[in-house]
């Protein structure tokens, strides 16, 4: 079931709401299980059972593991079952959210293993943190200790149920109103063959199918943190607005986080971080993006994709580098420091729960219970705030000179790479690419089309550039409270509803990784 | 904290939802009533309609008006762009003199009544053969988004005049506005065009849309009843029915209501409607289909609509295949 169906919005969710709110505490992580499982059946009833299956085994492995090599044949196999669906028939037989919960569980048992958290001991627990619906086929790919405490005790009631549909409603809009309705000029630009289409069309296509891409994804993520909300759950942030990054380094620290912290943490730092050397850093960011290639596609083009983007950050480390050289800003410690950002500190070996959570950035919710959990969280935001603040500052240095500059380069460099990353073909690749760039000349080009795209879509790519930005989350901030917003919002969604009427749903793009 | 403070937003959004439907039930009840009468036009967007509605604006470029729409053709160096392309698609399978039914007839000047009356007249032997660019200057062109992409990409998109819109069927092609006349900011109907328009050939190329609904039979009655309107409107026209351009075998195989099998009916049925006189049937799919009779793959991205590099492929076919007049 897609959130962005009518069979999900006006069924499932209400159904599955009303049920919830009416069972007593105790009860409530087994209604969402089998609700979550209902919600996977009706998506893909043919691997209910592998997804059943792989919960319980790894809820008994994780029990039992006490050996590292236990560990490993336990990670082989979860690992193996993944990449065997991703190769076997091109992965068209991929199970739904595979990829998601394989990651999830395999950081359940290394997190257990290192002694990081205790094995859980309920299964209907365990399950509900693996299956739970908001976040099952998609992620926000959530670490155990994340949501430990809520799987016990959480907040379910008036306030976290309306303040996770408004989020919700939120993302849905993203989804709907942009991500969807943006998704037809690439299609248009398909339907059309990228041999003929002009060199300022096959930039505006790019730029709005990065666009999509970031509000169907961002759309889904904010609609399983409101999910989430709704059943009481406070699930990791996936996105900062990533277009307002200044390199495609940090691009890929607020783009799919919980995917990028999943690398950090368990490929990343145990391979050294950037702690050994240049060149072993190097070698280690090769490895992250070679894996984070693979976790989507197992066809070519995902390779150039990951491959590129390596390139780049090594590229942006050099450069740096050569910058605080010539500036005599800043000596190599520093600059590692700052590099590392949330994760060095944990390189060095301090496990304080308090430290690790507020640079592990996803993580928002703590574990200090759930009472006096809004003066925490604004403890913890307080926190992030100075940190960032401090983070801007070092940063500053190369960037505030350039940062203009800085921002334009990315911007005309990530709309590249998701051409990469959308065209799995490599010759129609090679096409598009091509065609950026005015290399050789197109067949049937109608020389006019571009502008025709901009009349028809220039408001939408508008919409989302704006949309893009802070603001949106700066406006929800400020109106969510009020009648206003409230009432924009309420109307948000009908209006949602009658388009998906309109046009039918169409499913999310990160389903198929 | 009073409860309907404490549930102000579900409140709010109960209300909200109470009232826009309310407001919106004609809107609403539109799209189920089309959706369960077929005859009625429309089904909501599927992936065979892809390009929003005024995403390509009907343009009436040619001699019959001489202003150009600023957003579409009209670019200097857009025909040169093309001619690498004519010359590919004289390359291209087009097989000559197979794309009409009916047997060559004398053909009959005034003829405004429907195909079953058949009057001998002396009149000059009606010979199909090939022709060039301009026998399309006194062309009309009236379909749906493959007809767009004809008028777009293709070199007749200068020459020819195209009333063609996404999502057209043949069940509203008089009544949707979506002709713009140079200097007018409304659009107005093709009826309502044509009483103003003189043309000497009509291409048509509908049906994709109306896969949804109705049977081959009710569907080729409607066919015929706007030939008829069209006769009437331009009598001195020859029509040419296009049959349905075919979809891929992978399209075709999906299994809604979208395959090769209801499309032949439908063409069959539509090949019925050719007089040999005023109107011809012509089956473009010969030109792009395999020889299992599905689109060939590699001439479309969405199994439905012809790339705009192969679109050449069914001008040719359209130019080997014209009833010549002289």
């Amino acid at each position: 079931m897609v959130f962005s169906s009518i069979e999900f919005l006006l069924y499932f969710l209400p159904i599955f709401i009303l049920i919830y709110m009416a069972v007593p505490q105790k009860l409530k992580n087994a209604v969402l299980m089998l609700g979550s499982m209902v919600f996977y059946a009706y998506g893909d009833l043919r691997w209910l059972g592998l997804l059943a299956v792989s919960t319980a085994a790894n809820y008994m492995l994780a029990r039992v593991i006490n050996r590292r090599s236990g560990l490993i044949a336990a990670l082989a196999v979860n690992i193996g079952i993944l990449i065997l669906f991703k190769y076997y028939q091109g992965g068209t037989l991929l199970p739904l959210g595979i990829s998601f919960y394989t990651f999830q569980m395999a950081s359940y048992l290394i997190d257990v293993y290192r002694g990081e958290i205790e094995a859980e001991e309920k299964f209907i627990d365990f399950a509900v943190y693996v299956m739970m619906f908001p976040k099952l086929v998609m992620g926000p790919i959530t670490s155990y200790q994340d949501i430990r405490r809520q799987l016990r005790r959480r907040r379910c009631d008036a306030e976290c149920l309306q303040d996770g549909l408004k989020l919700f409603i939120l993302g849905l809009c993203g989804k709907v109103l942009l991500a969807d309705r943006l998704a037809l000029l690439w299609q248009e630009v398909q339907v059309t063959g990228f041999e003929s289409i002009s060199t300022p069309l096959a930039w505006i296509a790019a730029v709005a199918y990065s666009l999509q891409l970031y509000f169907d994804f961002v759309g889904y993520s904010v609609m399983a943190q409101g999910l989430g909300r709704m059943v009481g759950f406070k699930l990791p942030e996936n996105f900062r607005q990533p277009y307002m990054a200044s390199s495609v380094r940090e691009f890929y620290r607020r783009w799919h986080m919980s995917l990028g912290n999943w690398f950090c943490k368990y490929v990343y730092i145990p391979l050294g971080g950037s702690r050994r050397g240049e060149g072993r850093t190097i070698c280690n960011l090769l490895a992250v993006w070679l894996l984070t290639s693979l976790w989507h596609g197992t066809t070519a083009n995902f390779l150039i994709w990951g491959m590129g983007i390596c390139l780049l950050i090594i590229l942006e480390r050099q450069v740096g580098q050569l910058w605080n050289r010539i500036t005599g800003g800043r000596d190599m410690e520093q600059r590692d420091d700052r590099d590392g950002g949330r994760v060095s500190p944990r390189a060095r070996g301090r496990r304080a729960r308090f430290q690790r959570q507020s640079e592990a950035r996803s993580s928002m919710w703590s574990e200090e219970g759930f009472e006096d959990l809004d003066a925490e969280e604004e403890d913890i935001r307080g926190r992030e705030q100075t940190r960032r603040k401090d983070g801007s500052n070092a940063q500053g240095s190369a960037k505030t000179k350039v940062p203009m500059i800085c921002h334009l380069y990315l911007l005309a460099v990530i709309p590249v790479t998701w051409m990469c990353f959308a065209i799995t073909d490599l010759d129609q690749l090679c096409v598009y690419l091509s065609r950026m760039f005015g290399l050789g000349s197109g067949v049937a080009v109608h020389v006019g089309d571009w502008q025709q795209a901009l009349t028809n879509y220039g408001l939408l790519l508008g919409a989302g550039m704006v949309a893009g930005t802070p603001l949106v989350h700066w406006a929800y901030q400020k109106l969510e409270k009020r009648w206003v917003g409230m009432f924009l919002l309420a109307a948000s969604f009908w209006f949602c509803i009658h388009r998906i009427l309109l046009q039918g749903e169409n499913p999310f793009l990160y389903l198929n990784f | 904290m009073k409860w309907w403070k404490r549930w102000a937003f579900l409140i709010t959004l109960v209300i909200t939802g109470v009232l826009y439907f309310k407001i919106d039930e004609d809107l609403l009840k539109t799209i189920r009533w089309e959706n369960m009468n077929p005859m009625g036009g429309e089904k909501p967007e599927g992936d065979w309609e892809l390009l929003q509605d005024g995403t390509n604006p009907t343009t009436t470029p040619g001699e019959a008006l001489p202003e150009e729409d600023l957003s579409q053709g009209g670019e200097p160096g857009q025909a040169g762009d093309q001619s690498p392309e004519s010359q590919e698609g004289a390359d291209a399978p087009g097989i000559p003199d197979t794309g009409y039914q009916e047997p060559p007839v004398p053909e009959e000047s005034g003829a405004e009544q429907m195909p079953a009356e058949p009057e001998p007249e002396p009149e000059p032997e009606i010979r199909m053969g090939r022709v060039e660019s301009d026998y399309f200057s006194d062309a009309l062109f009236l379909g749906d988004s493959r007809t767009v992409g004809l008028g777009q990409y293709g070199s007749l998109g200068d020459v020819a005049t195209f009333y063609a819109s996404t999502g057209m069927t043949i069940y509203k092609i008089f009544k949707s506005e979506i002709v713009e006349m140079p200097g007018q900011q409304e659009k107005i109907t093709v009826d309502e065009a044509l009483q103003h328009q003189s043309f000497n050939k009509i291409y048509i190329m509908m049906g994709i849309n109306e896969m949804g609904g109705g049977t081959p039979e009710s569907f080729a009655q409607t066919y015929g009843e706007v030939i008829a309107r069209l006769q009437e409107l331009q009598p001195q026209a020859i029509i040419y029915i296009q049959g349905i351009l075919k979809v891929t075998k992978a399209r075709s195989d999906k299994g809604d209501y979208i395959n090769n099998e209801g499309i032949e009916a439908r063409n069959a049925a539509l090949s019925l409607l050719a007089d040999g006189e005023k109107i011809f049937y012509l089956d473009v799919n010969q030109a792009v289909c395999d020889e299992d009779g599905a689109l060939v793959k590699d001439y479309t991205f969405d199994g439905v609509h012809l790339k705009a590099k192969y679109i050449s492929l069914w001008e040719e076919f359209l130019k080997d295949n014209a009833v010549l007049l002289d």
